[in-house]
């Protein structure tokens, strides 16, 4: 099991919402919006450190696009 | 959505002020290279950031490392310039925008005040013709110089 911790510095508690929604077809993904953490299990036969880093992507990317930053730096 | 694959990459951790990186700046850098690596951030302790890198297949970690410092440096940079000219920039938009409206439309003549009241304000005197204005002075100027 790895625990994430999500703070809300840095990332929306619905974009943690929709990451576990999208991953949990992969493991068991438990979100303690107290914490607020994420606790992630991988199925057997699921690299449970790569569904960890895809899931914290995942939210990374839908905070910000939720937020509508200027992330994405003009070419 | 293609099944999570195993990660080999061994990660990189930065310690960041987030006096120095604001949150937006840091999440802006690593929203740039989410297609290169994994990034998560976190802040053990008030004030104090940690990014924490692992390269996806085909990037290497500390090169990724290195783009995401010079990128959050832009982004902190161009946070910082946008908050100094943030008066000029609006100011300029404004103009910007009321110069594109154009000349009043008919609504805008329909809305205008022309009653009789109105219709022949004068505050600045500029309607006054060249005969009015001047005749009062040169004849003042001539009955000065009739005078003996």
């Amino acid at each position: 099991m790895i625990e994430r911790r999500f703070r809300p510095t840095f990332y929306a508690a619905a974009a943690v919402d929709a990451a576990a929604a999208v991953y949990a077809p992969y493991g068991t993904i438990e979100v303690d919006h107290a914490g607020p953490a994420v606790r992630v299990t991988a199925n057997a036969g699921i690299d449970e450190l790569a569904l960890a880093d895809e899931l914290a992507n995942y939210v990374l990317g839908a905070t910000v696009e939720a937020r509508g930053a200027d992330a994405e730096r003009p070419a | 959505m293609a099944q999570p694959a195993p990660i080999s990459a061994s990660p990189v951790h930065l310690k960041l002020p987030l006096a120095l990186y604001p949150a937006d700046a840091l999440l802006g850098a690593a929203y740039v290279l989410l297609d290169r690596c994994f990034v998560y951030l976190d802040e053990p302790e008030t004030g104090r950031a940690t990014v924490t890198l692992r390269a996806k297949p085909g990037a290497a970690s500390t090169d990724v490392a290195g783009e995401f410092l010079n990128e959050a440096l832009a982004q902190s940079w161009r946070r910082a310039i946008l908050a100094d000219n943030r008066a000029s920039i609006e100011m300029i938009s404004a103009r910007a925008v009321s110069g594109a409206a154009g000349p009043p439309g008919l609504d805008d003549l329909l809305a205008m005040e022309t009653s009789d009241q109105s219709a022949f304000d004068d505050p600045l005197g500029i309607a006054m013709s060249w005969e009015d204005k001047y005749k009062k002075k040169s004849e003042a100027a001539g009955e000065k110089g009739s005078k003996p």
